[in-house]
Protein backbone atom coordinates (compact mmCIF):
# COMPACT_ATOMS: atom_id res chain seq x y z
CA UNK A 1 0.00 0.00 0.00
CA UNK A 2 1.17 3.50 -0.65
CA UNK A 3 1.60 5.57 2.29
CA UNK A 4 -0.70 7.99 1.35
CA UNK A 5 -3.83 7.81 -0.43
CA UNK A 6 -5.79 10.19 -1.54
CA UNK A 7 -10.12 9.75 -0.98
CA UNK A 8 -10.29 9.31 -4.36
CA UNK A 9 -6.84 6.95 -4.48
CA UNK A 10 -8.53 4.94 -2.00
CA UNK A 11 -11.79 4.27 -3.02
CA UNK A 12 -10.76 3.28 -6.41
CA UNK A 13 -8.57 0.72 -4.50
CA UNK A 14 -11.34 -0.31 -3.13
CA UNK A 15 -13.60 -0.26 -5.39
CA UNK A 16 -11.26 -2.63 -7.51
CA UNK A 17 -10.93 -4.93 -4.28
CA UNK A 18 -7.22 -3.66 -4.20
CA UNK A 19 -7.35 -1.75 -0.96
CA UNK A 20 -8.53 -3.56 1.89
CA UNK A 21 -10.41 -1.06 4.63
CA UNK A 22 -9.19 -2.52 7.31
CA UNK A 23 -5.65 -2.18 6.17
CA UNK A 24 -5.49 1.40 5.83
CA UNK A 25 -7.58 2.22 9.35
CA UNK A 26 -4.96 0.03 10.89
CA UNK A 27 -2.70 2.09 9.17
CA UNK A 28 -4.51 5.60 10.36
CA UNK A 29 -4.81 4.10 13.54
CA UNK A 30 -0.92 3.21 13.89
CA UNK A 31 -0.29 7.17 12.76
CA UNK A 32 -2.32 8.34 15.09
CA UNK A 33 -0.51 6.03 18.17
CA UNK A 34 2.58 7.35 16.85
CA UNK A 35 2.47 11.00 15.52
CA UNK A 36 -0.99 12.13 17.90
CA UNK A 37 1.39 12.01 21.15
CA UNK A 38 2.81 15.60 19.57
CA UNK A 39 0.21 16.54 17.57
CA UNK A 40 -2.88 16.35 19.94
CA UNK A 41 -5.24 16.73 16.69
CA UNK A 42 -7.76 13.91 18.60
CA UNK A 43 -9.37 14.39 21.25
CA UNK A 44 -10.80 10.97 21.45
CA UNK A 45 -10.11 7.61 19.23
CA UNK A 46 -12.87 5.88 18.36
CA UNK A 47 -10.68 2.46 17.54
CA UNK A 48 -13.22 -0.35 18.27
CA UNK A 49 -16.13 1.85 15.80
CA UNK A 50 -13.68 2.50 13.49
CA UNK A 51 -12.71 -1.51 13.11
CA UNK A 52 -16.36 -2.04 13.20
CA UNK A 53 -16.71 0.18 10.07
CA UNK A 54 -13.95 -0.80 8.54
CA UNK A 55 -14.74 -4.84 8.58
CA UNK A 56 -18.23 -3.70 7.90
CA UNK A 57 -17.06 -1.48 4.34
CA UNK A 58 -14.56 -4.76 3.67
CA UNK A 59 -17.72 -7.10 3.86
CA UNK A 60 -19.83 -4.67 1.61
CA UNK A 61 -16.22 -4.82 -0.71
CA UNK A 62 -16.16 -8.41 -0.83
CA UNK A 63 -19.76 -8.67 -1.83
CA UNK A 64 -19.84 -5.95 -4.42
CA UNK A 65 -22.41 -3.76 -2.51
CA UNK A 66 -19.86 -0.56 -1.96
CA UNK A 67 -22.09 2.42 -0.95
CA UNK A 68 -19.71 4.63 -2.98
CA UNK A 69 -16.57 6.42 -3.29
CA UNK A 70 -16.40 7.02 0.55
CA UNK A 71 -16.63 3.35 1.75
CA UNK A 72 -14.06 2.40 3.99
CA UNK A 73 -12.25 5.85 4.02
CA UNK A 74 -11.11 6.87 7.27
CA UNK A 75 -12.58 10.41 8.19
CA UNK A 76 -13.07 12.06 11.63
CA UNK A 77 -15.44 14.73 12.69
CA UNK A 78 -14.24 18.17 14.49
CA UNK A 79 -15.56 17.38 18.41
CA UNK A 80 -18.85 19.97 17.99
CA UNK A 81 -20.35 17.22 15.46
CA UNK A 82 -22.65 15.48 18.10
CA UNK A 83 -21.83 11.84 17.65
CA UNK A 84 -24.22 9.26 18.98
CA UNK A 85 -22.72 7.24 22.03
CA UNK A 86 -19.61 9.43 21.63
CA UNK A 87 -18.50 12.60 23.68
CA UNK A 88 -18.83 15.62 22.30
CA UNK A 89 -17.51 18.05 23.92
CA UNK A 90 -16.86 21.22 21.98
CA UNK A 91 -13.01 21.47 23.63
CA UNK A 92 -14.67 22.55 26.61
CA UNK A 93 -14.99 21.95 30.10
CA UNK A 94 -18.53 23.08 30.45
CA UNK A 95 -19.23 19.63 28.21
CA UNK A 96 -16.53 17.80 29.33
CA UNK A 97 -18.93 14.83 29.72
CA UNK A 98 -21.56 15.44 27.29
CA UNK A 99 -22.51 12.43 25.30
CA UNK A 100 -24.99 13.42 22.71
CA UNK A 101 -28.08 10.67 21.94
CA UNK A 102 -28.06 11.43 18.15
CA UNK A 103 -25.51 11.71 15.23
CA UNK A 104 -25.03 15.82 13.20
CA UNK A 105 -26.87 15.61 9.75
CA UNK A 106 -23.59 15.70 8.52
CA UNK A 107 -22.86 12.29 10.42
CA UNK A 108 -25.60 10.35 9.63
CA UNK A 109 -24.46 11.16 6.27
CA UNK A 110 -21.35 9.98 6.07
CA UNK A 111 -21.86 6.84 8.14
CA UNK A 112 -24.59 6.15 5.24
CA UNK A 113 -22.28 6.74 2.45
CA UNK A 114 -19.97 4.08 4.29
CA UNK A 115 -16.97 6.07 5.93
CA UNK A 116 -15.07 4.92 8.92
CA UNK A 117 -15.19 7.20 12.16
CA UNK A 118 -11.40 7.26 13.73
CA UNK A 119 -12.59 9.32 16.24
CA UNK A 120 -12.99 13.22 17.27
CA UNK A 121 -10.91 16.40 16.39
CA UNK A 122 -9.37 19.00 18.52
CA UNK A 123 -11.09 22.34 17.74
CA UNK A 124 -10.59 25.73 19.31
CA UNK A 125 -13.07 26.23 22.24
CA UNK A 126 -17.02 26.27 21.02
CA UNK A 127 -14.87 26.88 17.74
CA UNK A 128 -13.74 30.67 18.67
CA UNK A 129 -11.37 30.54 21.41
CA UNK A 130 -7.98 29.39 20.85
CA UNK A 131 -5.06 28.86 21.04
CA UNK A 132 -5.91 27.68 24.51
CA UNK A 133 -3.84 26.24 27.25
CA UNK A 134 -6.33 26.36 30.06
CA UNK A 135 -8.76 23.58 28.78
CA UNK A 136 -8.85 19.91 29.58
CA UNK A 137 -7.12 19.12 26.21
CA UNK A 138 -3.82 21.12 24.36
CA UNK A 139 -4.58 23.04 21.35
CA UNK A 140 -3.68 20.83 18.13
CA UNK A 141 -0.45 21.40 16.94
CA UNK A 142 0.88 22.54 13.17
CA UNK A 143 2.48 18.96 11.69
CA UNK A 144 4.70 20.86 9.32
CA UNK A 145 6.19 22.40 12.69
CA UNK A 146 5.00 21.86 15.88
CA UNK A 147 6.37 24.88 17.36
CA UNK A 148 3.48 26.25 15.04
CA UNK A 149 -0.06 27.12 14.98
CA UNK A 150 -2.82 25.24 12.68
CA UNK A 151 -4.95 28.39 12.60
CA UNK A 152 -8.98 27.04 14.10
CA UNK A 153 -11.50 26.69 14.82
CA UNK A 154 -11.21 23.28 13.04
CA UNK A 155 -7.67 22.56 14.17
CA UNK A 156 -7.41 18.72 14.82
CA UNK A 157 -9.07 18.50 11.23
CA UNK A 158 -6.44 20.22 9.53
CA UNK A 159 -3.58 18.33 11.50
CA UNK A 160 -4.26 14.83 11.21
CA UNK A 161 -5.38 15.66 7.36
CA UNK A 162 -2.43 16.92 6.75
CA UNK A 163 -0.47 14.52 8.70
CA UNK A 164 -2.21 11.78 7.33
CA UNK A 165 -3.66 10.10 10.65
CA UNK A 166 -7.35 10.47 8.46
CA UNK A 167 -8.10 11.04 4.66
CA UNK A 168 -10.73 13.63 5.68
CA UNK A 169 -12.30 15.36 7.95
CA UNK A 170 -15.70 17.86 9.33
CA UNK A 171 -15.11 21.02 9.41
CA UNK A 172 -17.15 24.19 10.93
CA UNK A 173 -16.22 28.10 9.36
CA UNK A 174 -18.16 31.22 11.24
CA UNK A 175 -14.73 33.37 10.11
CA UNK A 176 -12.63 31.31 8.65
CA UNK A 177 -12.34 28.26 10.52
CA UNK A 178 -12.35 26.07 8.02
CA UNK A 179 -10.18 27.82 5.42
CA UNK A 180 -7.93 29.09 7.91
CA UNK A 181 -6.65 25.35 9.31
CA UNK A 182 -6.30 24.07 5.88
CA UNK A 183 -4.18 27.23 5.08
CA UNK A 184 -1.87 27.33 7.66
CA UNK A 185 -1.87 22.82 7.90
CA UNK A 186 -1.41 22.62 3.76
CA UNK A 187 -4.65 20.93 2.70
CA UNK A 188 -7.95 21.90 0.61
CA UNK A 189 -10.92 22.76 2.76
CA UNK A 190 -14.00 24.64 1.61
CA UNK A 191 -17.00 26.35 3.11
CA UNK A 192 -19.71 26.03 1.07
CA UNK A 193 -22.52 28.50 0.04
CA UNK A 194 -24.77 28.93 3.44
CA UNK A 195 -27.38 26.83 3.35
CA UNK A 196 -25.81 23.97 1.53
CA UNK A 197 -24.97 21.88 4.11
CA UNK A 198 -26.95 21.17 7.19
CA UNK A 199 -25.63 22.46 10.82
CA UNK A 200 -28.31 20.21 12.70
CA UNK A 201 -26.67 18.38 15.46
CA UNK A 202 -23.15 20.81 15.67
CA UNK A 203 -22.79 22.96 18.28
CA UNK A 204 -23.79 26.51 17.19
CA UNK A 205 -21.66 29.71 16.98
CA UNK A 206 -23.69 32.08 15.27
CA UNK A 207 -26.04 31.21 13.54
CA UNK A 208 -26.32 33.42 10.54
CA UNK A 209 -22.34 33.05 10.13
CA UNK A 210 -22.32 29.03 10.91
CA UNK A 211 -21.20 26.95 8.00
CA UNK A 212 -20.58 22.96 8.57
CA UNK A 213 -17.80 21.77 5.06
CA UNK A 214 -15.18 19.39 4.75
CA UNK A 215 -11.43 19.34 4.74
CA UNK A 216 -9.24 16.97 3.10
CA UNK A 217 -5.90 16.36 1.16
CA UNK A 218 -7.19 17.81 -2.55
CA UNK A 219 -10.00 19.45 -3.53
CA UNK A 220 -10.94 16.76 -5.70
CA UNK A 221 -11.31 14.68 -2.52
CA UNK A 222 -13.54 17.95 -0.79
CA UNK A 223 -15.86 17.97 -3.52
CA UNK A 224 -16.49 13.82 -2.68
CA UNK A 225 -16.74 14.34 1.10
CA UNK A 226 -19.35 17.92 0.21
CA UNK A 227 -21.40 15.49 -2.44
CA UNK A 228 -22.04 12.88 0.39
CA UNK A 229 -22.90 15.88 2.99
CA UNK A 230 -24.77 18.26 1.30
CA UNK A 231 -28.71 18.64 0.50
CA UNK A 232 -32.04 20.30 2.22
CA UNK A 233 -32.27 19.35 5.67
CA UNK A 234 -35.98 20.64 6.26
CA UNK A 235 -35.64 21.25 9.79
CA UNK A 236 -31.85 23.64 9.55
CA UNK A 237 -34.24 26.84 9.43
CA UNK A 238 -31.29 28.17 7.07
CA UNK A 239 -30.89 24.94 4.80
CA UNK A 240 -31.37 25.85 0.93
CA UNK A 241 -33.87 23.81 -0.59
CA UNK A 242 -32.32 22.97 -4.18
CA UNK A 243 -30.67 20.34 -6.27
CA UNK A 244 -27.15 19.12 -4.97
CA UNK A 245 -25.25 19.00 -8.59
CA UNK A 246 -22.52 16.49 -9.20
CA UNK A 247 -19.44 18.78 -7.73
CA UNK A 248 -16.94 16.53 -9.37
CA UNK A 249 -18.89 16.94 -13.17
CA UNK A 250 -16.32 20.12 -13.85
CA UNK A 251 -13.00 18.44 -12.28
CA UNK A 252 -11.44 17.18 -15.70
CA UNK A 253 -11.33 20.45 -17.31
CA UNK A 254 -8.62 23.05 -16.99
CA UNK A 255 -9.10 26.87 -16.30
CA UNK A 256 -9.92 27.71 -19.80
CA UNK A 257 -12.16 30.35 -19.96
CA UNK A 258 -12.66 30.80 -16.36
CA UNK A 259 -13.34 34.90 -15.80
CA UNK A 260 -11.47 35.23 -12.88
CA UNK A 261 -11.14 38.52 -10.58
CA UNK A 262 -8.65 38.83 -8.37
CA UNK A 263 -9.26 40.99 -5.05
CA UNK A 264 -5.76 42.27 -4.85
CA UNK A 265 -6.04 45.35 -2.30
CA UNK A 266 -7.08 42.50 -0.08
CA UNK A 267 -3.50 41.07 0.27
CA UNK A 268 -1.40 43.60 -0.98
CA UNK A 269 -3.10 46.91 0.59
CA UNK A 270 -5.53 45.59 3.17
CA UNK A 271 -4.04 42.75 5.04
CA UNK A 272 -0.43 42.73 2.67
CA UNK A 273 0.85 39.07 2.74
CA UNK A 274 3.83 37.46 2.94
CA UNK A 275 6.44 37.40 -0.50
CA UNK A 276 5.80 33.75 -0.62
CA UNK A 277 2.21 34.05 -0.13
CA UNK A 278 2.44 36.68 -2.89
CA UNK A 279 4.28 34.69 -4.59
CA UNK A 280 1.48 31.86 -4.77
CA UNK A 281 -0.90 33.43 -5.56
CA UNK A 282 0.85 35.30 -8.61
CA UNK A 283 2.19 31.98 -9.98
CA UNK A 284 -1.28 30.79 -9.70
CA UNK A 285 -2.70 33.32 -11.89
CA UNK A 286 0.10 32.86 -14.39
CA UNK A 287 -1.08 29.04 -14.61
CA UNK A 288 -4.90 30.02 -14.98
CA UNK A 289 -3.75 32.39 -17.75
CA UNK A 290 -1.57 29.99 -19.50
CA UNK A 291 -4.74 27.39 -19.40
CA UNK A 292 -6.62 30.35 -21.09
CA UNK A 293 -8.61 32.16 -17.99
CA UNK A 294 -9.30 35.69 -18.40
CA UNK A 295 -7.91 37.52 -15.79
CA UNK A 296 -9.19 40.92 -14.42
CA UNK A 297 -8.74 42.74 -10.71
CA UNK A 298 -11.61 43.89 -8.89
CA UNK A 299 -12.12 46.45 -6.11
CA UNK A 300 -14.28 45.90 -3.27
CA UNK A 301 -15.31 47.84 0.18
CA UNK A 302 -11.45 47.64 2.22
CA UNK A 303 -11.36 44.03 3.70
CA UNK A 304 -12.13 45.53 7.59
CA UNK A 305 -15.49 46.78 6.26
CA UNK A 306 -16.29 43.04 5.68
CA UNK A 307 -14.58 42.10 8.54
CA UNK A 308 -16.54 44.76 10.96
CA UNK A 309 -19.77 43.89 10.60
CA UNK A 310 -19.16 39.95 10.31
CA UNK A 311 -17.34 40.07 13.71
CA UNK A 312 -20.12 42.07 15.31
CA UNK A 313 -22.73 39.95 14.02
CA UNK A 314 -20.33 37.14 15.14
CA UNK A 315 -19.93 38.16 18.42
CA UNK A 316 -23.80 39.43 19.20
CA UNK A 317 -24.68 35.90 18.10
CA UNK A 318 -22.45 33.97 19.89
CA UNK A 319 -23.01 35.65 23.12
CA UNK A 320 -26.31 35.00 22.93
CA UNK A 321 -26.31 31.91 22.44
CA UNK A 322 -23.55 31.23 25.35
CA UNK A 323 -24.99 34.17 27.43
CA UNK A 324 -26.77 31.38 30.03
CA UNK A 325 -23.15 29.83 30.63
CA UNK A 326 -21.19 33.01 30.41
CA UNK A 327 -23.31 34.35 33.54
CA UNK A 328 -23.23 31.26 35.67
CA UNK A 329 -19.99 29.81 34.86
CA UNK A 330 -17.67 32.25 33.43
CA UNK A 331 -14.90 30.81 34.30
CA UNK A 332 -15.52 27.23 33.37
CA UNK A 333 -14.68 28.79 29.80
CA UNK A 334 -11.10 29.27 28.75
CA UNK A 335 -9.51 32.96 28.93
CA UNK A 336 -9.71 33.46 25.22
CA UNK A 337 -13.12 32.69 24.26
CA UNK A 338 -14.97 34.03 27.71
CA UNK A 339 -12.85 37.80 27.13
CA UNK A 340 -13.97 37.72 23.46
CA UNK A 341 -17.53 36.79 24.01
CA UNK A 342 -18.18 39.01 26.95
CA UNK A 343 -17.50 41.88 24.36
CA UNK A 344 -20.84 40.61 23.03
CA UNK A 345 -22.43 41.73 26.22
CA UNK A 346 -21.66 45.34 25.55
CA UNK A 347 -23.27 45.99 22.56
CA UNK A 348 -26.45 46.92 21.93
CA UNK A 349 -29.50 46.06 19.90
CA UNK A 350 -29.08 48.95 17.26
CA UNK A 351 -25.61 47.94 16.54
CA UNK A 352 -26.73 44.56 15.74
CA UNK A 353 -29.01 45.44 13.31
CA UNK A 354 -27.30 48.50 11.62
CA UNK A 355 -24.81 45.54 11.30
CA UNK A 356 -27.12 43.16 9.08
CA UNK A 357 -28.23 46.10 7.46
CA UNK A 358 -24.29 46.94 6.23
CA UNK A 359 -24.15 42.95 5.57
CA UNK A 360 -26.62 42.91 2.97
CA UNK A 361 -25.36 46.31 1.22
CA UNK A 362 -21.69 44.19 1.68
CA UNK A 363 -23.59 41.22 -0.01
CA UNK A 364 -25.03 43.28 -2.74
CA UNK A 365 -21.84 45.10 -3.55
CA UNK A 366 -20.15 41.64 -3.88
CA UNK A 367 -22.85 40.41 -6.08
CA UNK A 368 -22.37 42.78 -8.40
CA UNK A 369 -18.61 42.56 -8.63
CA UNK A 370 -19.20 39.30 -9.25
CA UNK A 371 -21.57 39.77 -12.17
CA UNK A 372 -19.16 39.11 -14.87
CA UNK A 373 -17.02 36.73 -13.41
CA UNK A 374 -16.92 33.59 -12.26
CA UNK A 375 -14.32 33.13 -9.42
CA UNK A 376 -12.45 35.54 -7.23
CA UNK A 377 -8.88 34.87 -5.89
CA UNK A 378 -7.22 36.24 -2.70
CA UNK A 379 -5.19 34.87 0.21
CA UNK A 380 -6.37 32.65 2.48
CA UNK A 381 -4.37 33.37 5.73
CA UNK A 382 -1.37 36.11 5.33
CA UNK A 383 1.65 34.58 5.63
CA UNK A 384 2.88 30.67 7.19
CA UNK A 385 1.83 29.64 10.47
CA UNK A 386 3.00 31.87 13.35
CA UNK A 387 4.48 29.72 16.74
CA UNK A 388 1.47 29.21 18.76
CA UNK A 389 2.19 30.91 21.89
CA UNK A 390 2.68 33.72 19.49
CA UNK A 391 -0.78 34.56 18.02
CA UNK A 392 -2.38 37.60 19.52
CA UNK A 393 -5.14 37.57 21.42
CA UNK A 394 -7.35 40.23 19.81
CA UNK A 395 -6.40 39.34 16.07
CA UNK A 396 -9.42 39.65 14.57
CA UNK A 397 -9.47 43.41 15.84
CA UNK A 398 -6.11 44.58 14.75
CA UNK A 399 -6.28 43.17 11.40
CA UNK A 400 -9.05 42.41 8.86
CA UNK A 401 -8.70 38.69 8.08
CA UNK A 402 -9.41 37.41 4.82
CA UNK A 403 -12.25 34.69 5.21
CA UNK A 404 -14.51 36.66 6.74
CA UNK A 405 -16.04 38.56 3.80
CA UNK A 406 -16.98 35.71 2.66
CA UNK A 407 -18.97 34.65 5.77
CA UNK A 408 -20.72 37.61 5.39
CA UNK A 409 -21.89 37.28 2.37
CA UNK A 410 -22.34 33.10 2.45
CA UNK A 411 -20.13 32.84 -1.22
CA UNK A 412 -18.48 29.50 -1.22
CA UNK A 413 -14.78 30.26 -0.43
CA UNK A 414 -12.22 27.13 -1.14
CA UNK A 415 -8.49 27.22 0.64
CA UNK A 416 -5.88 25.88 -1.54
CA UNK A 417 -1.99 25.03 -0.66
CA UNK A 418 0.27 27.32 -3.18
CA UNK A 419 3.48 25.81 -2.46
CA UNK A 420 6.13 26.00 0.92
CA UNK A 421 7.40 29.42 2.82
CA UNK A 422 11.17 30.06 3.79
CA UNK A 423 10.21 28.47 6.85
CA UNK A 424 9.50 25.62 5.04
CA UNK A 425 5.24 26.00 6.34
CA UNK A 426 2.55 25.89 4.00
CA UNK A 427 1.34 28.95 2.09
CA UNK A 428 -1.95 28.90 0.35
CA UNK A 429 -4.72 31.13 -2.17
CA UNK A 430 -8.98 31.57 -1.97
CA UNK A 431 -10.92 30.60 -4.35
CA UNK A 432 -14.35 32.38 -4.21
CA UNK A 433 -17.22 31.59 -6.19
CA UNK A 434 -20.96 32.65 -6.83
CA UNK A 435 -23.66 31.40 -4.49
CA UNK A 436 -24.00 27.38 -5.13
CA UNK A 437 -21.55 27.46 -7.44
CA UNK A 438 -19.12 25.33 -5.79
CA UNK A 439 -18.34 22.98 -8.95
CA UNK A 440 -16.53 25.94 -10.13
CA UNK A 441 -14.48 26.25 -7.35
CA UNK A 442 -14.11 22.83 -7.17
CA UNK A 443 -12.83 23.22 -10.88
CA UNK A 444 -10.37 25.92 -10.33
CA UNK A 445 -8.72 24.33 -7.44
CA UNK A 446 -8.62 21.00 -8.81
CA UNK A 447 -7.25 22.57 -12.44
CA UNK A 448 -4.29 24.22 -10.18
CA UNK A 449 -3.40 21.36 -8.03
CA UNK A 450 -2.80 19.24 -10.93
CA UNK A 451 -0.35 21.97 -12.41
CA UNK A 452 1.41 21.88 -9.16
CA UNK A 453 3.85 19.37 -7.21
CA UNK A 454 2.91 20.47 -4.15
CA UNK A 455 0.29 18.00 -3.27
CA UNK A 456 3.18 15.31 -3.29
CA UNK A 457 5.05 16.99 -0.56
CA UNK A 458 3.96 15.57 3.28
CA UNK A 459 4.83 16.74 6.57
CA UNK A 460 8.54 15.62 7.56
CA UNK A 461 7.28 13.55 10.62
CA UNK A 462 4.48 11.71 8.74
CA UNK A 463 6.72 11.04 5.70
CA UNK A 464 10.00 9.53 8.26
CA UNK A 465 7.13 6.83 9.27
CA UNK A 466 7.47 5.22 6.32
CA UNK A 467 11.00 4.73 6.42
CA UNK B 1 -14.91 55.96 28.63
CA UNK B 2 -12.76 56.07 31.73
CA UNK B 3 -12.38 52.51 34.07
CA UNK B 4 -15.15 53.22 36.57
CA UNK B 5 -17.86 53.96 34.11
CA UNK B 6 -16.70 50.75 31.85
CA UNK B 7 -16.73 49.14 35.23
CA UNK B 8 -20.77 50.19 35.66
CA UNK B 9 -21.05 49.15 31.70
CA UNK B 10 -19.58 45.62 32.55
CA UNK B 11 -21.99 44.96 35.95
CA UNK B 12 -25.03 46.07 33.72
CA UNK B 13 -24.54 43.33 31.35
CA UNK B 14 -25.46 40.60 34.56
CA UNK B 15 -21.52 38.75 33.79
CA UNK B 16 -19.68 38.46 37.18
CA UNK B 17 -15.93 39.46 36.64
CA UNK B 18 -13.21 40.32 38.54
CA UNK B 19 -11.22 43.46 38.41
CA UNK B 20 -8.65 41.70 36.88
CA UNK B 21 -11.04 40.43 33.60
CA UNK B 22 -12.47 43.91 33.59
CA UNK B 23 -9.12 45.41 33.04
CA UNK B 24 -8.44 43.36 29.98
CA UNK B 25 -11.47 43.78 28.12
CA UNK B 26 -11.38 47.60 29.04
CA UNK B 27 -7.64 47.39 27.43
CA UNK B 28 -9.57 46.07 24.16
CA UNK B 29 -13.16 47.93 23.89
CA UNK B 30 -11.44 51.00 22.08
CA UNK B 31 -10.41 48.30 19.25
CA UNK B 32 -13.96 47.40 19.86
CA UNK B 33 -16.00 50.48 19.64
CA UNK B 34 -13.57 51.05 16.38
CA UNK B 35 -15.05 47.74 14.62
CA UNK B 36 -18.72 48.61 15.88
CA UNK B 37 -17.93 52.09 13.96
CA UNK B 38 -16.61 50.46 11.04
CA UNK B 39 -19.55 48.46 10.93
CA UNK B 40 -21.99 50.83 11.35
CA UNK B 41 -21.90 53.68 8.67
CA UNK B 42 -24.62 55.83 7.82
CA UNK B 43 -27.33 53.93 5.95
CA UNK B 44 -30.30 54.74 3.64
CA UNK B 45 -33.36 54.93 5.47
CA UNK B 46 -34.49 51.99 3.36
CA UNK B 47 -31.62 49.76 3.86
CA UNK B 48 -33.12 46.44 4.85
CA UNK B 49 -31.20 44.30 7.36
CA UNK B 50 -29.67 40.87 5.89
CA UNK B 51 -32.17 38.55 7.69
CA UNK B 52 -35.72 39.29 7.03
CA UNK B 53 -39.03 37.31 8.99
CA UNK B 54 -40.20 34.74 7.13
CA UNK B 55 -43.63 34.06 8.23
CA UNK B 56 -43.65 30.08 7.15
CA UNK B 57 -41.74 28.38 9.95
CA UNK B 58 -40.92 25.10 9.34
Amino acid sequence: MQPFLTIAEAGALIAAKKLSPVELTRLCLDRIEKLDGQLHSFLMVTEDRALADAKASEARMMSAALKGPLDGIPIGHKDIYNTAGIRTTGHSRLLEHNVPTEDSVVGQKWAAAGTVLMGKLATHEFAIGGPSFDLPWPPARNPWNTDHFTAGSSSGTGASVAAGLVLGGTGSDTGGSIRGPSALCGIAGIKPTYGLSSRRGVLPLSQTLDHTGPMAWTVQDCALLLQAMAGHDPLDPASANRPVPNFSADLGKDAKGLRIGVVRHFHEVDNPVSPATLKGIEDALDIFRAQGAVISDVTLSPMMDYNAPGWLILTAEAYAVHEPWLKERFNDYGELLRDRLALGALLSATEYVQALRRRRVLCLETRDAMADLDILITASAPAEAPKIHEVPKWAMLEKPNFTMPFNLTGLPALSVCTGYGAGGLPVSMQIVGKPFAEATVFRAGHAYEMATEWRGKRPAMSTALTG
Amino acid sequence: MGKDAFSILVDRTGLTLTDDQKAVLFAAYPMFQAMIARATPPMPREAEPSLIFLPEVM
